[in-house]
């Protein structure tokens, strides 16, 4: 593991704190992210992360909801109260409620248990990424609901919800992409910017997915806005979102 | 017909107390009268025969005193009336059977005392009617049927102190059969305020029961405590109570079932993380990507698991969902991963439910069909109030008499079971729940041309599509 950890940059890959109750879990995370490249730092319970936040400047912070004594959710919307850092919430699968509440406290992301360590590893690539690009270094604060021409996306909730007040469906890989057409509306998104997108959640994405899901999530909203379509298509070079009067 | 049968036939507790009630009138009404009559019967007969000794010994008397026999003739026919008809004669009739029952014998007894002098001398019998000389008196048995009988007169003879005969023949009125329709007035009257006052009364009584019933038919094992009223007669709250603590104990039962399983299925949770965290360390391709497999299966597994114990305990907030976006996104799932699924869907057909158990419920059938059968197509249409998705593959169907049985917790199919996709056998199981939950059907059924065809049919969305979100 040490070969490869200093085999990699770490400190271009960024600083990750990794609080979770079980010890295994700990270090099978620390190594794994050792190995692609992170610094990592970890804890057992809460307040051995605020030592270690304390202690050390970390980038990011994964967080178990499920701690002894003090929650992963407390910790969470105290760090939220004080630091502008980070956070991927820990949750339980399917739980619907630990994942809303989880960002409802602030969190940026959430992974649920049982997790694969790819998917963690793109979330945090993902968040990463959001933050340093971000135009206002240091706010990592987002609308919890995004309207564009009547629609409203819940970011929290992943939520689409029509003009007409109907929850329409989407794929992991739709919410996604209209998220990302969302934060860069009026410009032109290649396919490959796109793919990078679609790629913090499932590793397995290549161009032609991209069309497809591009058209999936067109007739979705043509459903309610077939008028004028909301994504057009740059011919050979990739996608524009458009949103009327009513954008972001 | 049937419905006639069935409204005779009485099955309720009103309608068998409100017979028993009328029954029990019919037969105390017909005995009571039937007793009175015979009282009545008798003594009129009693009178009657009073009456007929104390005319005939009067006029034997009197006939007797006369001298001659011209005279003697006279008197008879003068004192003849409607009902008694006397004669003088020289000889006394022939009758073959006299006294032959208890009345001729009474009244025998009775002139023997009022004519002591002709005691020896006296014949009382029967002879039929309109024929004076004789009949068989054996014939007539019973004394309260003589005296209606009109084919059949008494026939006393008396003989005078000069040898000669007196013949007397009595013409009983026969006692009409009489009944008066007022008579009846009373019963009918009892029987209408007995139906009233019992339906009344016993639909009082009964309602207890009936919100027993009640409240024992919506008992829902997921909900929170509920009790059966304990009111009404005595009997009904010993059972009540009884129920109540059974009701207790089965979601006692439940409630320590359902933890133990769920708190299973969420522990497993940490050991498959390591497990999965450790594997990505496995240098051995082969071996990560099987592995990889098997946590996969154990991840459903888990899942559908805590699903299944989640879906129906409590209420999840209800939403109005475009079903058609909803299945897009279930179908090309299904299609991403390789199979053949079209989906025909005409946009904007709504429902109102929870999405998230919803979405689970299509992707369970969908799924099932796209990992059992081949050439998957679903259909949504709208039908009277109700939207409907018509799941149709071209795999083995299911056999018939499993039809039922595959929506049991943890049954599968036979052949699915050595397979190693088998999967939990809860599926449809949550499907099922789901979509009644929302008021909803789903039907399997095996097409004629091969294959499964699986109804899902739930209702439309009823709120009415607000206006105000769009600005």
């Amino acid at each position: 593991m040490q070969i490869e950890a200093t085999k990699n940059f770490v400190n271009d890959h960024g600083h990750i704190g990794v609080v979770d109750d079980d010890p295994q879990i700990r270090l099978l995370v620390t190594q794994y992210l050792r190995r692609h490249g992170f610094q990592v730092s970890a804890a057992g319970d809460a307040k051995g992360a605020m030592e270690l936040l304390q202690a050390t400047q970390v980038d990011l912070l994964i967080l178990d909801v499920m701690l002894p004594g003090r929650s992963g959710l407390d910790l969470c919307r105290e760090i939220r109260a004080t630091l502008s850092l980070p956070v991927i919430m820990l949750t339980a699968r399917g739980d619907e409620d630990d994942r809303i509440v989880g960002l409802e406290v602030g969190a940026d992301d959430y992974v649920t248990k049982p997790f694969s360590p790819r998917e963690l590893l793109a979330r945090i690539r993902a968040v990463l990424r959001r933050i340093r690009g971000d135009d206002k270094p240091g706010s990592i604060e987002r609308d919890d609901v995004v309207r564009f021409d009547g629609w409203i996306l819940d970011l929290r909730r992943r939520e689409l919800v029509s003009p007409s007040g109907t929850l329409v469906d989407l794929s992991t890989g739709e919410f996604d992409l209209l998220n990302a057409f969302i934060e860069h509306p009026n410009r032109i998104l290649t396919r490959d910017a796109l793919l990078e997108f679609a790629k913090a959640r499932s590793a397995e994405t290549t161009d032609r997915v991209i069309d497809v899901q591009v058209s999936r999530l067109r007739k979705k909203l043509a459903q309610e806005s077939a008028e004028r379509p909301l994504i057009k298509t740059v011919r050979g070079v990739g996608y524009m979102f458009a949103p009327g009067a009513h954008g972001p | 017909m049937m419905r006639l049968v069935r409204f005779l036939t009485p099955d309720t507790v009103v309608a068998r107390a409100v017979t028993v009630l009328l029954l029990a009138l019919l037969v105390v009404n017909a005995v009571g009268y039937m007793t009175y009559r015979m009282g009545i019967d008798a003594i009129i007969g009693a009178a009657r025969e009073r009456e007929l000794a104390e005319r005939i010994s009067s006029i034997t008397k009197a006939v007797n005193e006369l001298p001659t026999a011209s005279e003697r003739d006279r008197a008879a026919h003068a004192l003849s009336t409607l009902t008694l008809e006397v004669h003088w004669a020289h000889v006394a009739p022939t009758i073959d059977n006299p006294e032959p029952d208890a009345m001729c014998r009474s009244l025998s007894e009775r002139l023997k005392k009022l004519l002591p002098r002709n005691s020896s001398a006296l014949i009382v019998g029967y002879v039929p009617h309109s024929d004076h000389r004789q009949g068989d008196g054996s014939a007539v048995s019973n004394q309260i049927s003589n005296l209606g009988d009109s084919s059949y007169n008494l026939q006393i003879s008396a003989r005078l102190d000069d040898g000669s005969w007196l013949w007397f023949l009595s013409y009983v009125p026969g006692t009409a059969p009489y009944i008066s329709w007022s008579a009846l007035l009373v019963p009918l009257y009892m029987c209408v305020a007995i139906i009233l006052i019992a339906v009344l009364s016993l639909r009082w009584v009964t309602r207890p029961l009936r919100l027993f019933a009640d409240a024992a038919g919506k008992f829902n094992i997921d909900a929170e405590a509920q009790k059966v009223p304990e009111f009404g007669p005595v009997e009904l709250r010993t059972a009540s109570r009884a129920m109540n603590s059974m009701l207790e104990r089965i979601q006692l039962l439940v409630r320590e079932r359902t933890a133990a399983l769920a708190a299973l299925s969420h522990d497993l949770r940490t050991p498959i993380t390591r497990i999965q965290l450790r594997n990505e360390l496995t240098e051995d391709d082969t071996l990560r990507t099987a592995t990889e497999a098997d946590l996969a299966e154990m991840n459903e597994m888990i899942q559908s698991t805590l699903e299944y114990l989640r879906v129906g305990a409590g209420n999840m907030p209800r939403r109005a969902i475009d079903i058609g976006a909803m299945l897009h996104t279930i179908c090309d799932e299904q299609a991403d991963i390789g199979h053949d699924v079209a989906l025909n869907a005409p946009p904007g057909i709504l429902m109102s439910g929870s999405p998230n158990i919803i979405k689970r419920a299509l992707t369970n059938v969908i799924a099932n069909a796209c990992k059992y059968g081949e050439k998957v197509k679903v259909d949504l249409t709208t039908t009277g109030g109700h939207m409907q998705v018509t799941v149709r593959d071209e795999g083995p169907g299911i056999p018939e008499q499993d039809l039922e049985r595959v929506f049991e917790p943890f049954y599968r199919v036979e052949s699915s079971r050595s397979r190693t996709t088998g999967g939990t056998g809860l599926g449809l199981t949550i499907a099922r729940k789901v979509i009644e939950g929302h008021g909803g059907l789903v039907t399997l059924t095996n097409r004629p041309t091969g294959g499964l065809e699986v109804v899902v049919s739930m209702p439309l969305c009823s709120m009415p599509v607000t206006a105000a979100m769009v600005k």
